[in-house]
């Protein structure tokens, strides 16, 4: 094998005969070579090097170099329902330029085959997947992939998450960060009803929906961890289902209800509650088009105004970020008018149907739905 | 640190290896400092080393200095192993500080080195496969372009653009931001 390696080398080398002089200095390095230096660059450097010349174009958009190169965010799922189409629903891929093909194939056909799939949560390009079979009565799987590389794995069983009432889902998020760890984690906020479910003690108890444990996966072990003290001061919280989520620094980030950010570890570690910037929820505690995101290495939340009428031009949608993150403060970033953002003809149409997708992770710009 | 081991680093001392230059020059070194290269650790395992090892596209220059990285982070490797069979007392993890402190000097001091013969020692590193190496030169080509417009990569390293203007305006579309 070292006997082979080394004709490979050997062979390479005659090819590359040395004339001396920057002139021909990095046509000569190996694709191999090129890679391992642009792969050390900050993400803004690697879109720079892009129209440097062909050959570092074609480096960079390669998908075999793209796996170890910084990335940024691609694009964006989104679902669309027509009821006179066939099929009613379906899936696409939206590019973050709007142009070109979709960079990834949104059918996901490379995932075994089920009922039906779901897409739950993406985490820095892998995606949370709920693989619904058609057993009687369902079950699932959850199914983590990369659609880049079209790889998958098939999450064990928690002993949870096929425990579905009324079609209801548990909360499941996925912690995954390239940069800190191959491996990721998904965490499943299992609510009271479902964890005393088979308890006939408990039977008659009046459940409210709070979260009763964290359960996390972790794809290192194997195996879920389940957290019944995830808050050791005895806080109780209840989220959204569609709760966005953040993962920063080995760190997950949602918004439950009564204006509360919560911060749990991969054990399932209730760590923080930062409070919101805003002190406006509404009667159930909810704040409208809320949100957590990351951009530029910071945790920003956004939200709308809760006192907003229809055709009301004063309506508005916040954006603060939190420079300091050991710190409760936060500073506004923008207050943005969707009136004058999306201009009054496309705003007429749409009203009160966007919400906050993303935050551009490099660069800070707003991202929406219609 | 020199007492721990040095019987087998006598052993050490005593096999020799000769490396040859593309242009003939030879250059007798320890295994220690040759088997840095994985490509010749290689070689070494399959004893095809007797009569020296030639090295077909690396010259003098270069391969002078690579063996000047090699003596210095071979010294280093002998030093971790070292310190590893030995008690680790305070004083000890002094000596092991001061010593990165000097090696991470000795990589500065080594990279101040003309472009030409960077890119060169990039190529002789991959060819003879010195991880460390490779990290050290590929990561100063980087900090190099960090932070450059493509028109100062292209002049600092004579490339030519052969991208059409709409291949150009089509990379800017897609990464907008980045040119912000």
């Amino acid at each position: 094998m070292a006997g082979g390696a080394k004709k490979k080398r050997v062979a390479r080398s005659s090819k590359s005969k040395k004339k001396g002089g920057v002139q021909d200095a990095v046509s000569e390095l190996t694709d191999d070579v090129l890679a391992d230096i642009l792969s050390r660059l900050p993400i803004k450097s690697l879109c720079h090097c892009k129209l440097v010349c062909r050959r570092w174009r074609n480096l960079i958009s390669h998908p075999e170099h793209r796996k170890k190169l910084p990335q940024t965010l691609a694009g964006f799922f989104y679902g669309s329902y027509d009821r006179n189409g066939f099929p009613e629903w379906a899936r696409h891929f939206i590019n973050v330029s709007g142009a070109g093909h979709p960079l990834i194939e949104p059918s996901l056909s490379f995932l075994p085959v089920y009922e039906r799939i779901d897409m739950v949560d993406s985490c820095n390009g892998l995606l949370l997947c709920r693989g619904w079979k058609s057993t009687h009565p369902v079950t699932m799987d959850y199914v983590v992939c990369n659609p880049a590389t079209e790889k998958w794995v098939v999450v064990p069983e928690s002993g949870f998450s096929s425990k579905v009432k009324y079609y209801e889902v548990r909360i499941a998020r996925l912690g995954f960060d390239p940069a800190i760890s191959p491996h990721f984690h998904v965490f499943e906020f299992i609510p009271d009803d479902v964890w005393y479910m088979d308890d006939e003690k408990m039977n008659g108890n009046s459940f409210d929906g709070r979260i009763e444990v964290v359960a996390v996966y972790s794809s290192k072990a194997g195996i879920w961890s389940f957290n019944e003290d995830h808050f050791k001061w005895g806080d109780q919280f209840a989220m959204r289902t569609d709760s966005k989520s953040v993962f920063l620094n080995g760190v997950l980030h949602l918004t439950s209800y009564y204006g509360m950010i919560l911060a749990f570890d991969v054990k399932g570690n209730g760590l923080r509650c930062i409070p919101v910037p805003t002190p406006d929820y509404d009667d159930y505690g909810d704040i409208p088009d809320c949100g957590v995101y990351l951009s530029q290495g910071h945790l920003y939340f956004a939200a709308g105004n809760i006192y907003k009428e229809p055709h009301d031009s004063e309506s508005e949608l916040s954006v603060w970020v939190l420079k300091d993150y050991n710190s409760e403060n936060w500073s506004l970033k923008h207050n943005v008018n969707p009136l004058h953002m999306f201009g009054e003809h496309y705003y007429s149409q749409f009203e009160d149907n966007f919400s906050v997708i993303s935050i551009h992770p490099e660069h800070g710009s707003l991202a929406e739905e219609h | 640190m020199a007492s721990a081991g040095s019987g087998d680093e006598k052993a050490a001392a005593a096999a020799m290896i000769t490396l040859i230059s593309s242009d003939n020059e030879k250059f007798e070194v320890t295994e220690a400092t040759a088997t840095l290269s994985q490509t010749i650790r290689h070689m070494i395992e399959d004893g095809c080393t007797d009569g020296g090892v030639p090295l077909p596209n690396v010259t003098s220059k270069i391969l002078a200095r690579v063996i000047e990285y090699c003596k210095k982070h071979a010294t280093a490797a002998a030093g971790e192993e070292g310190s590893s069979s030995s008690f680790s007392d305070a004083a000890f993890l002094e000596v092991d500080r001061a010593f990165l402190e000097e090696l991470e000097e000795f990589d500065d001091a080594f990279l101040e080195v003309d472009r030409a013969t960077l890119f060169d020692l990039i190529l002789a590193a991959n060819y003879l496969d010195i991880k460390g190496l490779l990290n050290l030169t590929c990561q100063k080509v980087a900090d190099s372009v960090k932070g450059k417009t493509p028109e100062q990569i292209r002049e600092m390293y004579n490339i030519v653009n052969d991208l059409t203007p709409e291949e150009e305006a089509e990379i800017r579309r897609e990464t907008q931001w980045a040119f912000e």
